[in-house]
């Protein structure tokens, strides 16, 4: 786009504001809605300590809460480089996932809840798991992937959550992570997040759990990364 | 009384159409007299889809044209006030989930989603001609026709007698269409006292809920058991084994529910004397019963035939395998439970099938094409309180009508199983609802 493109755009989108100003806001959403920082906040071992990478073993999952107290993600060694790739949507948009961190850029983190429907681990079980490379998933035969069971979406957590099968139209959102002097810190969601609809739909359950809505939506300083059998108490596999 | 002229064409409109059920198409002569409804579009241009029936499909394909243009005006039309899913059905029946599981507003999904929501409003016939439905409260143009409403009852297969079809209705309902029929079943099984509770399974595949019929044998056998009733649960099935999950089944009555259940398997009915409570087939000769619930063979909902989709002596619509629309109208779909493709009749197909149907009608107001995605299914069954089987299936489509499924199946019964049951609907109830 040369200079002139630019400014007439520019001032086409200007005019168009002043008549409705809704469309900047919807401009803002689209332009957020493939990333979107959130508050720094440090991963801390249950003791309180940092969280670093060398806290997470090859073909691990643990469970930490991001970027909100109740939305919940697992945080993946998967061993091996995970390299940056180019997500490409159904809907004709495009993200950059930025690949794993760590001596071997092999940590990852995804949001742990399902885009297909909104399955998520809750303190009694959870549906959407991790298969590591030893694990082969029984229904679909895959292994090293992210698979919810309620409905069958698998994700492929090497390349930003893209989905390999089953009815789920989006990716898994991928959290940002940063490492500085050692220590793990989330920093933003990468790719369509749930987050609005999580709300929405376990609104009920979420006020049952956290006492009121505002406390399931509290942006946290620090989090505790940990096992997922120490919050759920049954992993269902499939 | 006094009456004006909209008083009047209401009334000459509800006559009318009635005599349009046997008259036909001739009756649109006086149908068009019918006053359009009011129904305020997002603007004077933006075009008009109509849905009718509010199930797993309508109400999916409503909600992601809306969320995929905003600008379409969508009209999804019920008869019913509220949803009460037939999907997790047979749990309720035997006291394993609560009447709130099933049932749902129509309220929140249309106010989120904005579109219209016509509730308890009949639709009485179609005009493709004039891209009008005719519903009991007015006219309404469209132009794209959605129908989904769901399967009728084709008891004549079975039953010639209307007066004994009535009797059929009322003594043994099939409750595969929510409402009233699963009230009386699920009365018929708490007060049931002993004898033999026959359950009738339709022969082919196409008929709502291909496990259904012996997922809710298998919960009633338990019921039974449970409650110390010295009654057994009769299967008359055409098939020679359950035509999905056999295995799972099978385990259930050897292991779950034994000596609480009997299997007639190819039992080929030949007919029901429903006032002599008896089946006649020809492997078993006569099976008397002493109560139970038919399930008979199934046919598209009433609305499809009437919009002229259905040959003379068939019971699904002829309509394209990949493109949902009536061959030769692409103004017109049939989705859900009415379509006819070799894919279960099911909520979950519906489901997916639903969100592909919304993608091809936005393409087509749009005048392009998109590629056809054949649906999923994934069917969970219970056997017993926390024990359950699945299987699931992708479809690719061969041509000429034909589908090929690559079935995945776990027949183990298992506790997490049922937790994924409960999740899976759970899921699709907010995928339609919230």
């Amino acid at each position: 786009m040369d200079r002139r493109t630019l400014l007439k755009t520019c001032s086409v989108v200007a005019i168009e504001m002043m008549v409705n100003p809704s469309l900047f806001n919807k401009l803002l959403a689209q332009e957020k809605e493939l990333y979107k920082a959130y508050q720094k906040t440090m991963l801390v071992k249950e003791n309180g300590q940092p969280f670093s990478t060398s806290d997470i073993r090859p073909n691990t999952a643990l469970l930490f809460f991001y970027p909100y107290a109740s939305t919940p993600c697992y945080l993946i060694n998967t061993g091996s480089e995970i390299k940056p790739a180019k997500i490409k949507l159904n809907i004709g948009k495009e993200y950059e996932f930025k690949g794993g961190i760590g001596k071997n850029k092999s940590i990852v983190a995804y949001s742990a809840i399902c885009p297909h429907q909104w399955a998520y681990p809750n303190k009694d079980f959870s549906l959407i798991n991790y298969y590591p490379p030893t694990e082969k998933s029984q229904a679909t035969g895959k292994s090293g992937i992210i698979q919810c069971c309620a409905h069958m979406s698998v994700f492929d957590i090497n390349n930003g959550g893209q989905v390999l099968e089953g009815p789920a139209e989006y990716p898994l959102a991928a959290i940002e992570l940063i490492e500085e002097n050692d220590i793990i810190y989330a920093t933003g969601v990468i790719g369509p997040n749930q987050f609005g609809e999580f709300f929405d739909m376990y609104k009920s359950d979420l006020i049952a759990q956290y006492g009121n809505i505002r406390k399931a939506k509290e942006v946290l300083d620090k989090t505790i990364v940990m096992e997922v059998g120490k919050y759920v108490k049954e992993q269902i596999k499939c | 009384m006094k009456m004006d002229r909209r008083d009047f064409l209401k009334l000459s409109c509800g006559s009318v159409v009635a005599a349009s059920l046997v008259g036909g198409g001739a009756s649109f002569t006086y149908a068009k007299e019918a006053e359009e409804l009011n129904l305020p579009k997002p603007s004077a241009n933006s075009p008009r889809v109509v849905i009718v029936g509010a199930g797993w499909s309508g109400l999916a394909i409503a909600k992601y044209i809306k969320m995929g243009n905003p600008k379409v005006d969508v009209v999804l039309i019920d008869k019913r006030e509220e949803f009460f899913s037939c999907p997790v059905s047979n749990l309720w029946l035997v006291g394993l989930v609560d009447l709130e599981f099933l049932v749902h507003d129509y309220l929140a999904p249309a106010s989120k989603y904005g579109y219209h929501m016509l509730s308890g409003t009949s639709v009485i016939d179609v005009d493709r001609n004039a891209r009008k439905v005719y519903t009991d409260k007015g006219a309404i143009s469209y132009d794209y026709l959605v129908l989904s409403p769901g399967i009728d009852y084709h008891y004549e297969a079975w039953i010639k007698d209307p007066k004994d079809i009535e009797l059929a209705k009322v003594r043994y309902p099939a409750a595969f269409i929510p409402g009233s029929g699963h009230l009386k079943l699920k009365q018929k099984i708490q007060e049931f006292e002993g004898g033999t509770f026959v359950v009738t399974v339709p022969p082919g595949t196409d008929f709502r809920c291909p496990p259904g019929p012996y997922e809710r044998a298998t919960l009633i056998a338990w019921y039974f058991k449970k409650n110390d009733i010295k009654g057994k649960v009769v299967i008359v099935d055409n098939h020679e084994k359950p035509p999905v999950k056999a295995k799972g089944f099978q385990y259930a009555w050897d292991n779950i529910v034994k000596d609480y259940i009997e299997y007639y398997p190819s039992a080929n009915i030949k007919s029901i004397d429903v006032a002599g409570r008896k089946i006649l087939t020809e492997t078993y000769g006569e099976i008397t019963f002493d109560d139970g619930t038919i399930y008979p063979v199934c046919r598209a909902g009433d609305i499809v035939f009437k919009a002229g989709l259905v040959k003379k002596g068939e019971r699904w619509p002829t309509i394209d395998p990949t493109r949902y629309n009536a061959i030769g109208d692409d103004r017109v779909y049939v989705t859900g439970d009415s379509r006819n493709q070799p894919i279960p009749k099911s909520g979950n197909a519906a489901n997916t099938e639903a969100k592909y149907v919304a993608k091809l009608i936005l393409a087509r107001i749009a005048n392009k094409e998109i590629d056809y995605i054949a649906p999923s299914n994934i069917c969970y069954s219970a056997v017993a309180p926390n024990q359950a089987i699945w299987i699931s299936a992708t479809y690719e489509y061969l041509g000429d009508g034909k589908f090929k499924p690559s079935p995945k199946l776990d027949e183990q019964p298992t506790e997490a199983n049922y937790k994924a049951y409960i999740e899976w609907a759970k899921g699709l109830y907010r995928d339609m609802f919230r």
